[in-house]
């Protein structure tokens, strides 16, 4: 058996000769079967034996064995060539697809001691892993590198891929050709842009590879073009969901590097600066996305919730055309029977390519060919052609219920600005065809629409605040400045309502950046004019129990910026208080009851009762939960404003067990018991103290306290005991008559340690004096 | 305290300060309850040792008058003469001389040796059958001017018998 092409049948008896043989093959692993056989041919050339696989699997029976050297592809099918790389300490060379690819780089950086591409492997392959090899890839002019065109895998391979990008939302491991722009691959060409002696033919800017017929340049751009509008903003730009900003921003160059239609020669075809600018623009919206941090978390929710069934559970139903799709992923790709009209793109919101993406899955129905053209038309967005192929087939066939849905469907796309026109035309579209895929896709499409909306309306959790306070609170702020001019109440409120579910695409989170865009276009409009509010809007955020994002122009303000620019909004005392009561009670007065007009808030004075459906009467417990959770946040909003009034901040909020106010009232309570109880047990007396000098005695006493008739002295000198008996009678009926006159007819003296020492007792016979020994 | 956090908040602090106060407070009542108990217990005690002091002295020798008629100790003044609560302890404290100073204390051999918060004092009248006698304690424990009174009463009845004339008396316990 000849070791070499046939190998990959019949490897081992092949290897065994070769190691049994004086010298030790070279492993050639690649994927594509050209670069494969242009490694082998290199090889055979130098007559250097070697044994080839397509993948690693096949690979590794060979790495137990002696080797004299590895060529490896910069991307395997199976899995990372680095592997392989580390596994065998042998010299190295890396096959890149395509020059200066980020994979071969990166395997360079793993120990391969270089990259070559197919052209440079007759004459570099062998004197590399010799170790004669001189420049490293780097310092390779990319003019002089020809694009590798990798073996194109196999239709199914490259359906089920792509489906699963498309669908799963995951970044696409590069596995297919993109066609490099001429100025940057082609030596050639580069001499006739410098000389500019011929015009740039499309021939000429195409590849040196296109040169040779084996791409078609521009049928390849469309089709990149194609894939790129298809692919997430991750796979555009080659990134990973979790990569950062500078990793963004270095793809993003990357991207602009090979696509910026600037870089085009000025004499290139117009057709071909048309197609890079798409993609470039692809590139451009997807970095304007990522960069964004709110619009990047918003575009991951609109990945993860709809279709994949990861992240937060989609509320949307699974419908036939789900199982269809899901049937269709399983098989193979049908072939193309329609000719593919060129993209133009007529929506951004209901983007026909992304939207009837799936349905290229789907078996083509057995049908009119005119009419498999019409949807072909659809399915990319060109409803004016689809609706001129549909008038020319109903003229020939009035009742084909193919068509009239059809009909129905182009209605829709073309209705896009309207919701209700396109529900109302999906509608009529299913009752024409129940089973046609575009009207059930567009069906599917307004669930999802409603899901999202509804997801972003109704995530509430309890300490948020109800879009109503948001809501007030954002009008009482604009009503309270010089906006108040630009934008009306009523007007305002009806904005907010109807862009809430944009401002609060994450529960608890409340971007203002939806509100400022509306705002910009207002007549009168200026940013002095709308930073006081807002501002003033985000210095409620404790209020609120929400995180408020301001608009990225106003992200740069300084913090004593922000602070004066909130306060110069000076929305009245108790105001936001009193707003956010009188909207979390949920039976709330009418505007036409009796209370008192001027205290009423203004966003309900001039409450338009705007029409509106009458909402389905709110269960009990949802309505006091909603009850509870406005007046907590209407409790917050008084902690946190100092301007609120005494009257205000003395209402204890309801709400959780433990808040600052309820253990406040509680621990006042408590020690107000306690120290009331202590005082009255222990330290209140019901005596009274009779001043010393009122009483004018000689008798060293200290105190006397007095009860009723009754009064005690606290003799201090004991030694005034041992005085003369006459002496101390004398001195203390002097006392008692004194006392006599305050009411007092009997006084006892003591010592300090209560020892009765004597006592006198006025009566009408006299005073009756008494010593206690 | 939350799942997931260690430690209290300042918030759970205060609320088990809060409710330990409460039940301090709650607690102090009892704790003045209970020490009226003891006063109560005083008051008995010490009643009870001059009525049967006061019953012996009937019916022993020291009992029969002149008249040979038999008769409880004389009447005493109130001992001591101003209630206690005016003293800096809240109680009083009469030395035994002092009790044996007043005769009828000396004959009922009644002294209280350890601080004490009621005044007390005897009463009799009467000799023979028909006599009677009132052991009387009276005291404001906390000077609001409403004295607490107990009193034991006992007379001697046709049989010459010492009969209790009714169970204790307590005015504004």
């Amino acid at each position: 058996m000849k070791c070499g092409e046939n190998m990959l049948t019949n490897i081992l008896p092949c290897y065994t000769r070769i190691v049994a043989g004086v010298s030790q093959p070279i492993l050639v692993v690649v994927a594509d079967k050209g670069a494969r056989m242009a490694a082998i041919a290199a090889l055979r050339g130098a007559g250097r034996p070697f044994v080839a696989a397509a993948d690693l699997e096949r690979a590794r029976q060979f790495l137990s064995g002696p080797l004299a050297g590895l060529v490896i592809g910069d991307t395997l099918p199976d899995g990372d060539p680095a592997d392989i790389l580390r596994k065998v300490r042998v010299p190295s060379v890396v096959l890149a697809h395509q020059p200066g690819a980020q994979a071969a780089r990166s395997l360079v950086a793993s120990g391969a001691l270089r990259a070559l591409s197919v052209a440079q492997l007759p004459n570099e392959l062998v004197s590399t892993l010799d170790g004669k090899g001189e420049s490293p890839p780097d310092e390779q002019p990319q003019e002089e590198i020809i694009v590798v065109e990798a073996e194109e895998p196999d239709a199914a391979t490259v359906r089920a891929e792509r489906a699963e990008a498309i669908t799963a939302r995951t970044p696409l491991p590069k596995n297919r050709p993109i066609a490099e722009p001429v100025h940057r691959t082609t030596s050639a060409n580069k001499t006739n842009d410098a000389t500019g002696a011929e015009p740039a033919s499309s021939e000429a800017r195409r590849p040196a590879s296109a040169q040779h017929g084996e791409v078609d340049l521009a049928a390849t751009l469309c089709e990149e073009l194609d894939f790129l509008k298809r692919a997430n903003h991750y796979r555009v730009l080659k990134l990973t969901p979790e990569a950062n900003e500078f990793e963004i921003s270095d793809a993003f160059q990357r991207f602009a590097d090979e696509w910026d239609p600037a870089r085009l020669p000025a004499d290139a075809d117009a057709g071909m600066r048309a197609t890079m600018s798409e993609m470039y623009s692809v590139g451009r919206n997807a970095f304007d996305v990522l960069i964004n941090p709110i619009r990047r978390e918003q575009y991951r929710l609109s990945l993860t919730a709809p279709v994949t069934g990861s992240g937060p559970p989609s509320t949307v139903p699974a419908t036939r055309l789900s199982l269809l799709t899901s049937r269709a992923r399983a098989g193979t790709r049908p072939p193309e029977t329609a000719a593919k009209p060129t993209f133009e793109p007529t929506s951004k919101d209901l983007d026909a390519t992304e939207l009837f993406a799936d349905l290229d899955f789907l078996e083509p129905l057995p049908e009119d060919p005119r009419l498999q053209q019409i949807r072909a038309y659809i399915r990319v967005g060109q409803a004016e052609q689809a609706q001129e192929g549909l008038d020319a087939l109903l003229e020939d066939e009035p009742q084909n219920e193919h068509a009239l849905a059809l009909v129905h469907v182009v209605e829709a796309l073309l209705g896009k600005e309207r919701t209700q026109v396109v529900k109302k035309e999906v509608e009529k579209a299913l009752e024409a065809d129940p089973d046609c895929p575009e009207a059930l896709v567009l069906q599917e499409h307004l669930a999802e629409r409603r899901a999202n909306k509804l997801r972003g309306i109704l995530q509430h959790q309890p300490g948020w605040p109800s879009r109503r306070v948001v809501i007030e609170a954002i009008v009482l702020a604009f009503n309270h400045s010089a906006l108040r001019d630009v934008v009306g109440t009523d007007a305002l409120r009806m904005v907010l309502t109807g862009r809430y579910a944009d401002m609060v695409q994450q529960p608890g989170h409340l971007d203002l950046q939806p509100l400022w865009e509306i705002l910009k276009s207002q007549p009168g409009f200026s940013v002095d004019k709308a930073q006081p509010p807002l501002c003033r809007l985000k210095s409620w955020e404790p209020a609120l129990q929400i995180t408020i994002d301001l608009p990225a122009e106003l992200g740069r303000l300084t913090r004593a910026d922000f602070d004066r620019l909130a306060f110069s909004c000076a929305v009245p005392e108790g105001k936001l208080y009193e707003t956010l009561r009188q909207v979390s009670l949920p039976d709330r007065p009418s505007h036409g009851g009796s209370g008192p007009q001027r205290s009423a808030p203004i966003a309900q004075r001039s409450a338009p009762a705007p029409r509106r459906q009458t909402p389905a009467p709110m269960p009990a417990q949802r309505a006091q939960s909603a009850a509870a959770r406005g007046k907590a946040v209407a409790a917050a909003a008084l902690a946190a404003s100092p301007r609120a009034s005494r009257r205000e901040r003395n209402k204890a909020p309801p709400g959780n067990l433990l808040n600052v106010r309820r253990v406040q009232t509680l621990m006042a309570a408590a020690a107000a018991l306690l120290v009331g109880s202590v005082y009255l047990t222990f330290l209140f007396k019901h005596t009274k103290t009779i001043p010393l000098k009122s009483i004018q005695a000689d008798i060293p006493l200290v105190s006397i306290e007095r009860s009723g008739d009754m009064a005690g002295g606290v003799l201090g000198d004991l030694g005034w005991l041992y005085r003369d008996l006459p002496f101390k009678k004398k001195q203390l009926d002097e006392v008692i008559r004194v006392l006599e006159t305050k009411g007092i007819t009997r006084f006892a003296m003591y010592d300090v340690t209560g020892r009765v020492l004597a006592s006198a007792v006025a009566s009408d016979e006299g005073t009756v004096i008494e010593f206690y020994p | 305290m939350r799942s997931g956090q260690r430690g209290i908040s300042s918030l759970e602090v205060a609320t088990g300060v809060s409710l330990c106060c409460i039940l301090v407070s709650v607690a102090i009542p009892g704790y003045v309850r209970m020490n009226r108990a003891a006063r109560r217990n005083e008051v008995a005690d010490n009643l009870r040792r001059m009525y049967d002091a006061s019953l012996a002295y009937y019916t022993s020798e020291r009992g029969r008058g002149t008249g040979q008629a038999r008769q409880f100790p004389a009447s005493t003044r109130i001992a001591p003469v101003v209630k206690c609560c005016l003293s800096p302890t809240e109680r009083c404290l009469l030395g035994r001389s002092a009790w044996a100073n007043e005769p009828t204390f000396n004959a009922l051999a009644f002294s209280i040796d350890e601080p004490f918060y009621f005044q007390y004092q005897y009463e009799s009248q009467g000799q023979g059958v028909g006599a009677n006698f009132t052991v009387r304690a009276l005291g404001d424990l906390n000077c609001d001017g409403k004295m607490s009174t107990y009193e034991r009463t006992a007379s001697v009845d046709a049989s010459q018998n010492l009969v209790e004339t009714r169970p204790m008396f307590i005015k504004n316990e």
